[in-house]
């Protein structure tokens, strides 16, 4: 049995619970358990985002939607939630509509999702990525010749960026798309140990490894096996980093074009939250109460 | 292929946003109740969210640093602050609807018909 | 753990078990500490008013009340109105459970020894309290009384409202600390108790009893518990509750006054950290998560843990002689405290503790190293290394196996003790409900 990954696990859990209570939102017609799935549902949601390696949208999405929004919403519905308005059916020809418009555009959205390769996820992310097999080269440079060998990974065209062993410097580096399996070249000097190699490589997003029963002594000679292996991104979901960045500082994305703070945006939203606040205040103040009016 | 072994993708995400959204759309267009019409924009903006955050995450993507890093994550945060000022006003507009019309059904919200 | 039992069983199956252990655990921390805190506020109450409060069962204090309380409501009927929505009566307890369960997750009890180590910690647990409150609208509504919808939606407008002053004065422990991390605000406060953030500045002591007022309003407690009023309301949400599903409402209620006693406690109370540090000044530092097979280490974690659980007991008994000396407030004097005095306060002590820690980031009474250096010598718990359930796990573990698959790192990986300390978590969580019961 392959092992589970626990974070595909977790996500289908969690994808599964909104996606369903989600469902029991559109069909229910009693408002009440709508908004109790509603609540359901949003909750998950924040799941999927502490899986997304994003914790502080994550509890904000708990604290101020479901925790306030959401509240908010169930208050209203109870202050209305009275004899005929708690359960308004549909006609069934708005349903017969509504579903052919919605799994039409439903099929659209997820047939766009899964078309882009690249979204699909990491390919084995945290499993060697590639090995190779030293060979003799001309010159001092032994050449390792990199194969994708990673369940999934067999494709041409998937990209790595490696750290050249001599200059330290990140190269990015193609499987190349004809070769079957995708193989990739990267040269080293003989005599490289394992730690050094490791050390070289992270500095990237891979590890490589030589494994200790190599005929150098940990070194690398030519015929080894060598591996490649990707390491788990750094986690720079860092909420200072956020707070940072709606003051107007990216720290993190030093030299990246297109990276900006967003500090206008901040205190645009903050004065259209007091807006807010007046305005819901203004409607919500005590007024003469209408007469109700007859059927 | 053991679908528990494999990772998730931005695509993945994608597609509980698009559940989210389309279950959103449809229950805006088919509630009578205003409230329920409210939950359905709720859902639209959760979707959009889903989205966000997930393009925003390193994990997700076969090239990690093509990902929108903090951008995703800052959108999501604005909208989320959005959704709640617009679910305040929304719900006060509802509350004034039903007290001065003694119903909530939106559908009988027609005296600006011509 | 997880790794350990994985020699034994499919990967899969260890970590179930080890998460389930975690579980158990936590819900043993959840069910030990109600059946403490119900017997302790009868006795409280009694003392207060005079009289003995239980005396007989179990013994000389009646310590076994409780257990005798909880047979008794398994006994009962379970009854279930009729004008009440089905799915949503019998779900409500488990809402407010499980919300107040999730708390615990969070919630470090002592040096590293965390179920899930978040980096915001300190707003998944503010978040995760908000919650509670559905089950308590939901249960209100769903009883399909009168009495419970205006229980239910008082509850709703209170909680709604204490939340904005309650955030507020998490925010400010969060500013002077500059971290998220409950673990990391309880390590910047190690030393003698004047370096507990309470006595940062003028805005830290007064923000202590603001979340303190905010933190018995939004657990619902006295003078605060207008969802319940008997007076005016019968029981308020749960009028029409009995037997079991009545009493999870309750495990709930003394669930969640235990996170928010121990929320003040790291937040402003120095956490773990005892009044006078005897531990560091005789070299027994707590166990760092390079280093957790220390026993002395181990010592010192222990003791701190003991810290912890004295200081949330006495919070919690704190609200309980609150609830029984003062009498409960009327709907709009609730909402005038929180607008009118508790808003403001907490806005003044969030400015005044932003000038302080701009102007003079060590506080009045700090020895020691400023928490600036403290956050360099001491970083916050590295992720890899803590013991954590497996939905945040999964990318850490791996990134541990990569780590380990290394040569370099391959002898000291994280990954190897981190078993041998969730299980000796195990043991130490064993040995407080021991300690507590």
């Amino acid at each position: 049995m392959e092992a589970i990954n626990w974070h595909t696990f977790f996500f289908y859990l969690f994808a599964a619970a909104t996606c369903a209570f989600a469902v029991a939102v559109v069909l229910s017609s009693n408002i009440v358990r709508m908004a109790f799935y509603l609540v359901v549902s949003l909750g998950a949601t924040s799941g999927l985002f502490f899986l997304a390696n994003a914790p502080f949208v994550g509890a904000m999405q708990l604290l101020i939607y479901v925790g306030g929004t959401l509240v908010l919403l169930v208050f209203g519905v109870m202050l209305t939630a009275q004899g005929p308005f708690i359960s308004m059916k549909t006609r069934a020809g708005e349903w017969v509509l509504a579903a052919i418009v919605g799994g039409g555009l439903l099929s659209l959205l997820v047939q766009a999702a899964f078309s882009v390769e690249e979204w699909r996820g990491q390919r084995s992310p945290f499993l060697a990525y590639a090995s190779g097999t030293t060979r003799a080269a001309a010159g001092p440079e032994a050449e390792v010749t990199f194969r994708a060998t990673a369940p999934g990974n067999e494709r041409a065209g998937a990209r790595v960026v490696l750290v050249e062993a001599e200059s330290a410097s990140p190269v990015m580096a193609d499987f190349q798309q004809a070769a079957d399996p995708p193989t990739l070249t990267v040269q080293f000097r003989p005599g490289t140990t394992a730690k050094e190699l490791a050390e070289k490589f992270s500095h990237n997003q891979f590890a490589a490894q030589v494994p200790d029963g190599s005929r150098g002594g940990g070194k690398l000679t030519n015929g080894d096996e060598a591996r490649l292996a990707m390491r788990s991104p750094r986690a720079e979901s860092d909420a200072g980093l956020l707070g940072l960045a709606l003051l107007g500082a990216r720290p993190e994305s030093e030299g990246q074009s297109g990276k900006s703070g967003y500090l206008l945006p901040f205190e645009i939203i903050s004065v259209h939250l007091l807006v807010v606040l007046v305005g819901a205040a203004y409607l919500a103040r005590p007024k003469r109460r209408a007469r109700v009016e007859g059927d | 292929m053991n679908i528990l072994a494999q990772p998730v993708g931005v695509s993945h995400f994608m597609a509980v946003g698009a559940v989210l959204f389309v279950c959103g759309a449809v229950c805006m267009a088919t509630k009578r109740n205003a409230l329920g019409v409210l939950m359905g924009i709720e859902l639209v903006l959760n979707g959009a969210n889903v989205n966000f955050v997930a393009f925003g995450s390193r994990y997700l993507r076969d090239l990690p640093e093509r990902a929108l890093d903090l951008d995703g994550q800052l959108i999501a945060l604005f909208v989320i602050v959005l959704a709640a000022a617009e679910a305040a006003v929304a719900l006060a507009i509802a509350l004034n609807y039903y007290n001065n019309h003694a119903t909530i059904d939106v559908d009988r919200a027609d005296e600006l018909k011509g | 753990m997880a790794e350990f039992l994985s020699r034994y069983l499919w990967e899969w199956a260890a970590y179930v078990v080890a998460a389930l252990v975690h579980v158990i655990l936590l819900l043993h921390v959840l069910a030990a500490g109600a059946l403490v805190f119900i017997w302790l506020e009868r006795k409280v109450s009694g003392r207060i008013q005079d009289r003995l409060g239980p005396t007989r069962v179990g013994g000389k204090f009646g310590w076994l009340q409780t257990l005798a309380d909880a047979i008794k409501l398994i006994a009962k009927e379970d009854t279930r109105p009729k004008g009440a929505d089905p799915l949503l009566f019998r779900l409500a307890p488990y809402i407010s459970l499980c919300s107040a369960l999730a708390a615990y997750m969070a919630l470090p009890f002592s040096s590293g020894w965390v179920a899930l180590g978040l980096s915001i910690s300190v707003f998944f647990i503010v978040a995760v309290l908000g919650l509670e409150v559905f089950g308590v609208i939901l249960a209100g509504y769903a009883s399909g009384s009168k009495w419970s919808l205006f229980g239910g939606m008082r509850e709703a407008a209170q909680v709604v409202s204490y939340e904005v002053p309650l955030g507020l004065c998490v925010v400010i422990p969060v500013l002077v600390c500059g971290t998220m991390d409950l673990s990391a605000i309880a390590d910047m406060q190690r030393g003698p108790f004047t370096n507990w953030l309470i006595f940062h500045d003028p805005g830290t002591f007064i923000a202590f009893f603001v979340f303190f007022t905010c933190a018995t309003a939004s657990v619902n407690r006295s003078p605060f518990d207008l969802a319940e009023a008997e007076s005016e309301l019968v029981a308020g949400f749960h009028t029409e509750y009995s037997g079991l599903r009545w009493s999870i409402f309750f495990m709930a209620e003394y669930g969640s006054m235990f996170t928010v006693s121990g929320l003040a406690t790291i937040l402003f109370l120095g956490g773990w950290n005892g009044p006078i540090p005897i531990f560091d000044m005789i070299g027994w530092s707590y166990a760092s998560p390079a280093d957790p097979m220390n026993l002395y280490g181990w010592l010192a974690n222990m003791a701190g843990l003991l810290n912890f659980v004295i200081k949330c007991v006495v919070g919690v008994t704190l609200m309980m002689w609150v609830r029984w000396t003062l009498p409960r407030l009327r709907i709009d004097q609730v909402m005038k405290t929180c607008l009118k005095y508790c808003m403001p306060l907490a806005c003044v002590a969030f400015v005044t503790a932003a000038a302080w820690s701009y102007a003079l980031p060590t506080g009045l009474t700090r020895t020691g190293p400023t928490f600036g250096h403290v956050r360099e010598l001491q970083p916050a718990v590295t992720p890899a290394s803590r013991t954590a359930t497996p939905a945040s796990e999964a990318p850490r573990a791996a990134h541990a196996t990569v780590r380990a698959n290394t040569p370099a790192e391959s002898t000291a990986s994280p990954a190897a003790p981190a078993g041998d300390r969730s299980s000796r978590e195990a043991a130490a969580g064993e040995r407080r409900d021991r300690g507590s019961n």
